[in-house]
């Protein structure tokens, strides 16, 4: 055996050598696979998670049309439009127009700010309803601190303002209903003021 | 006799159970576990288009759904009531008592859902699986009635390792194979090697087993060398074979081309180390020779193994190797020799093909259960009042997970259909045109065949309703039981004591109610919108290529949106065993048009499938061009920012067809507010998608587009008292119709544009991109009431803008 190892050794040893390399070389290809293509890049993931973490999707806004801005239905889910409220609306808006619309400029308000006031209507609007729009102000700011948020000064005074034009019409706010603007995030802001200021 | 009855009803009663098991295993999912993850793997795949059912690991739950109304699905409800013993208003009236009841209802209801398919996108389940040996379905039926069969193709599947003949190849191989070249085809299958365990799981796609094809082996020896692994590697059935997975061809070809390759370099590096006369030509000699090592194909548009650009020679030289040859580069003649290397398996090159191009994963859908009922039933006189089914927890739907197969693939497929002829940079799912669509989902036309499973499961809600009827029964009267009587006072028992005990008053009555209460469904499948618009439906479809011209004069006919039906079957709580049916939108339209239309087509006058079209429906659409007659008079500026002229350009003008373009034209006829203007309204707010307003991007339902427009532009005016006169009005009246709160000034921003007046000047809304000063410019709440973190760098151009650029336009 030892003449065997002696004779062969250099072999042997070039053997051991070789297997070494074959096994490292086995496990290195495994792994790589570098550089050969770059094709474009496959959008590997829809939603981008770096944005989910930084920018978690808050609740969705629940606002509820607030009864001033339609009349309740019916049990077939329709416009009550015999019931006394509706009717009113309907009439009261016929009488308010001829005196639509109602657009004032650069309103003054207590502090430094100044609003658009806005009443009107559109072909498309059922019989009983009315638009009322202040503009100029950030109704996505929903703090209701007068201090800290002179929005919320700015639609008191313009909200009353706008009742006021409505009464020198001899119209009063609550026989009518009436909408904010198209977008929910002022309806809802306009609602909460309301409420909170006790306007209507 | 004993052993003749047991002889044929034990088989009998065998067979019944085995169909019964058969039945309830076509429900469970293979693999039976739906919940492997995307980097795991299972020893069982139940088709190589659909290898892991009701698995939705891999796919994300933010797919748009498309919606459409399903079947209704009808509870039977039984309520009963006793007298006396129920609380009821009653009156007496003659000899009877009338009763009236207000009672409320809830209660949980268990719905199963079974046997819903999907229809005409695929089918993996009357063809060759994991638990079936033969076709139900022929080649050509599946090419025919199947778009993943139709894009695929037949070939290279593992269910079929033989179909590798000629009149396969050529008959159902599918568009794909033929049409695209093959330097893409490598690309999109190395980019599904990519994808393996991140978003498409690693599934089988081939089984091999070597093969030798000689004649002069005897077939003993033949054997034992294939066993040994000797041989070409041949595609074979999953039973015979080895499995082959995707991510099998990531990594090296060979370990013997690793060392060649080290050698290779090491001389380089000897040459390099010593200066001699040539050394560059024998540099280069050198590198030429470096082998291809990876297991996937070399790319003309990639780099060599030294990292240099392709060039003719060295790409034959490297697909050659990549096919187990070895090769060498002659210097100075440039000739290329190859030989056949036995110690570099071809396996790799082989079976590349077998790789699908797209992913096979499941996406998830609904069926969901609308709120109100549509229609309650009355039994008599019998009323519901509301109504209301929701989910067991909270106010919301209940609804039921769909696993819809085969919509990732053919999306994916769709898209590199594609990409043979649209213009690079151009959108592939523009909105559907001069498509005609039902008014209502009531008895509406549908396509249907046998598909996949879509393994609906329960739907766990609460019904909820106040009943109210009335039940009438007769009075409550106490009687002697004359027999009794007598029998008693022979006993000789005081007659007082006997007439008590033989008195019999009428026992407790009940009155039942049957109710049926009808619940509509609605479905929501993804990917079809896509699906749709890639193949039938969009400008830019596989189906406008063959008819550009629909719903014009001359044309064939206006495309018709139809639906897709499969019966589902509905039981459990308060129900029998029924059946309704679930529509699935669009694809009833892919299988008339793209599947059959365009057969139709392609063959001579006569042969092929009759097309249902709808007529040319012109009456409702008006005529008309935005030629910004209206818009010049206002004076707006000549020309925007390249930006905005490049956005238009790529993302916005293909979507203005001159049917919308008509409607925005018809809408300022009526209100006097210039179309482009209307055009740019529409594109902030619905992307000038003809499906939805310019409200709010809201789908339009019942109402028209030109209804929604012609609103728009009375509330724009509207915005600055009823006329708007000037451009700054116009600039005011826009920003107003959005409400104005994203406006930049004042915020401490990087905006450096104009501030107002006029006011709306730094809203983005209306004038984002207008010129190079309105640009950038920033969103400042993501949400309603809600800032976004940082403010958000706006990317579309505003209303404005738009509209400059299409009064700019031809």
């Amino acid at each position: 055996m030892q003449n065997f190892f002696s004779k062969y050794r250099i072999y042997i040893i070039i053997s051991v050598v070789a297997t070494i390399i074959l096994v490292y070389l086995q496990f290195a290809s495994k792994n790589s696979n570098k550089g050969a293509v770059n094709p474009s890049p496959t959008s590997l993931t829809k939603n981008n998670e770096f944005q989910t973490i930084n920018e978690p999707t808050p609740s969705p806004l629940v606002f509820s049309p607030p009864p001033y801005t339609q009349p309740s239905l019916n049990s077939q889910g329709k416009v009550d439009t015999a019931s006394e409220n509706v009717k009113t609306a309907i009439t009261t808006k016929e009488n308010l127009n001829k005196s639509l619309p109602i657009y004032i400029k650069n309103f003054k308000i207590s502090n430094v700010m100044s609003t658009t006031l806005n009443v009107y209507t559109i072909p498309e609007d059922p019989d009983y309803l009315v638009h009322i729009e202040i503009y100029g102000i950030d109704f996505e700011n929903q703090d209701v601190s007068k201090e800290s948020n002179p929005n919320v000064v700015a639609f008191i005074e313009s909200f009353t303002e706008i009742k006021k034009q409505l009464s020198d019409r001899g119209v009063d706010i609550h026989n009518i209903y009436f909408v904010f603007g198209q977008r929910t995030y002022i309806q809802a802001t306009a609602d909460l003021w309301i409420k909170t200021f006790g306007l209507l | 006799m004993k052993n003749i009855l047991i002889k044929i009803f034990v088989p009998v009663l065998f067979i019944l159970f085995v169909n019964r098991v058969s039945a309830a295993e076509l429900e469970s999912p293979i693999p039976p576990n739906n919940t492997i993850k995307c980097n795991e793997v299972s020893s069982e795949e139940f088709h190589s288009l659909r290898p892991y059912q009701k698995n939705i690991q891999c796919t994300s739950n933010t797919e748009e759904y498309a919606n459409y109304c399903g079947g209704d699905l009808t509870l039977e409800d039984n309520i009963e009531v006793r007298y006396p013993e129920s609380n009821g208003e009653c009156t007496t009236s003659g000899d009877k008592i009338n009763c009236t009841y207000n009672i409320h209802v809830s209660k949980t209801v268990v719905i199963n859902l079974s046997g819903a398919e999907l229809p005409i996108m695929g089918n993996t389940e009357d063809v060759v699986n994991s638990k079936n040996d033969t076709d139900s379905i022929n080649d050509a039926i599946k090419m025919n009635e199947y778009v993943s069969w139709y894009l695929g193709g037949v070939t290279n599947k593992k269910e079929y390792p033989d179909k590798n003949d000629g009149v396969s190849i050529i008959n159902f191989s599918g568009p794909l194979a033929k049409l695209l070249p093959q330097e893409i085809q490598f690309l999109e299958r190395f980019k599904q090697i990519q994808n393996a365990k991140k978003t498409r799981h690693d599934q089988m796609v081939v089984c091999t087993k070597k093969e030798i094809d000689s004649s002069v082996i005897p077939g003993v020896f033949k054997w034992a060398l294939e066993k040994l692994g000797i041989g070409q590697t041949v595609a074979t059935d999953c039973d015979n074979g080895e499995t082959m997975r995707i991510t099998d061809w990531d990594g090296n070809l060979s370990i013997f081309r690793d060392i060649q390759n080290a050698g290779v370099s090491l001389v380089d590096l000897f040459v390099k180390a010593i200066p001699f006369v040539g050394q560059s030509i024998i540099e280069d000699s050198i590198n030429n020779n470096k082998a291809w090592p990876y297991r996937t194909p070399p790319l003309m548009s990639s780099v060599d193994p030294n990292g240099e650009s392709f060039n003719t020679l060295t790409y034959q030289k490297a697909y050659n190797e990549w096919r187990g040859k070895s090769c060498i580069i002659i210097p100075f003649s440039k000739f290329l020799v190859c030989l056949e290397d036995y110690l570099v398996p071809n396996k790799f090159a082989d079976m590349y093909s077998y790789i699908p191009m797209s992913s096979t994963e499941d996406t998830k859908g609904e069926i969901v259960i609308d709120n109100k009922p549509t229609s309650t039933g009355t039994t008599g006189t019998t009323q519901l009042t509301n109504v209301s089914f929701t989910k067991l927890s909270g106010t919301g739907k209940a609804s039921s997970t769909l696993f819809f197969p085969h919509m990732e693939e053919t999306d994916d497929l769709s898209s590199i259909l594609q990409d043979t002829y649209v213009p690079k940079g151009l959108d592939k799912t523009v909105s559907p045109t001069n498509i005609s669509s039902e008014a209502s989902c009531i008895d509406v036309e549908v396509r249907s065949n046998a598909g996949d499973n879509l393994f609906a499961s329960q739907i766990n809600g609460t019904l909820n309703y106040d009943a109210s009827f009335s039940c009438t029964f007769s009075p409550i009267v106490t009687t002697t039981n004359q027999a009794c009587l007598q029998k008693c006072v022979f006993r000789a028992m005081d007659p007082n004591t006997c007439k008590k005990q033989c008195q019999e008053t009428t026992p407790p009555q009940t009155c039942t109610k049957t109710l049926y209460i009808k619940l509509s469904t609605s479905s929501n499948t993804p990917k079809v919108d896509d699906i749709w618009s890639r193949l039938v439906a969009g400008s830019m479809s596989v189906f406008k290529r063959i008819f550009p011209k629909t719903n014009t004069d001359g044309s064939v006919g206006q495309i018709i949106d139809i639906a897709g039906s499969t019966g589902i079957t509905y039981s459990g709580t308060s129900i029998e065993g029924k059946t309704t049916d679930l529509k699935i939108p669009h694809i009833g339209g892919i299988s008339e048009y793209f599947l059959k239309g365009i057969q139709t087509a392609l063959r001579p006058k006569g042969y092929g499938e009759p097309i249902s079209f709808a007529k040319i429906s012109k009456s409702n659409v008006p005529y008309g061009v935005c030629d910004g007659e209206v818009f010049k008079k206002y004076s707006p500026p000549s020309e925007t920012s390249n930006k905005a002229n490049d956005y238009f350009n790529l993302h916005i003008a293909n979507s203005l067809s001159s049917d919308l373009v008509a409607i925005y034209k018809e809408a300022e006829r009526q209100t006097g507010v210039p179309c482009e203007v209307l055009a740019g309204i529409h594109f902030e707010e619905a992307s000038n998608d003809p499906n939805f307003d310019l409200q709010s991007g809201a789908p339009l339902n019942s109402r028209s587009l030109i209804e929604s427009a012609v609103q728009a532009g009375h509330e724009l005016a509207a915005k600055v008292g009823g006329t708007i006169s000037t451009w700054n009005d116009m600039i005011t009246a826009v920003s107003y119709y959005n409400g104005g709160g994203n406006r930049n000034c004042g915020r401490g921003l990087s905006y450096t544009g104009p501030c107002p007046p006029p006011s709306g000047i730094d809203d983005p809304y209306a004038t984002a991109f207008i010129d190079s000063k309105h640009d950038p410019m920033y969103l400042i709440y993501c949400w309603d009431h809600t800032l976004c973190p940082t403010p958000r760098l706006i990317a579309r151009p505003g209303v404005l803008t738009v509209a400059i650029e299409l009064y700019n336009s031809d």
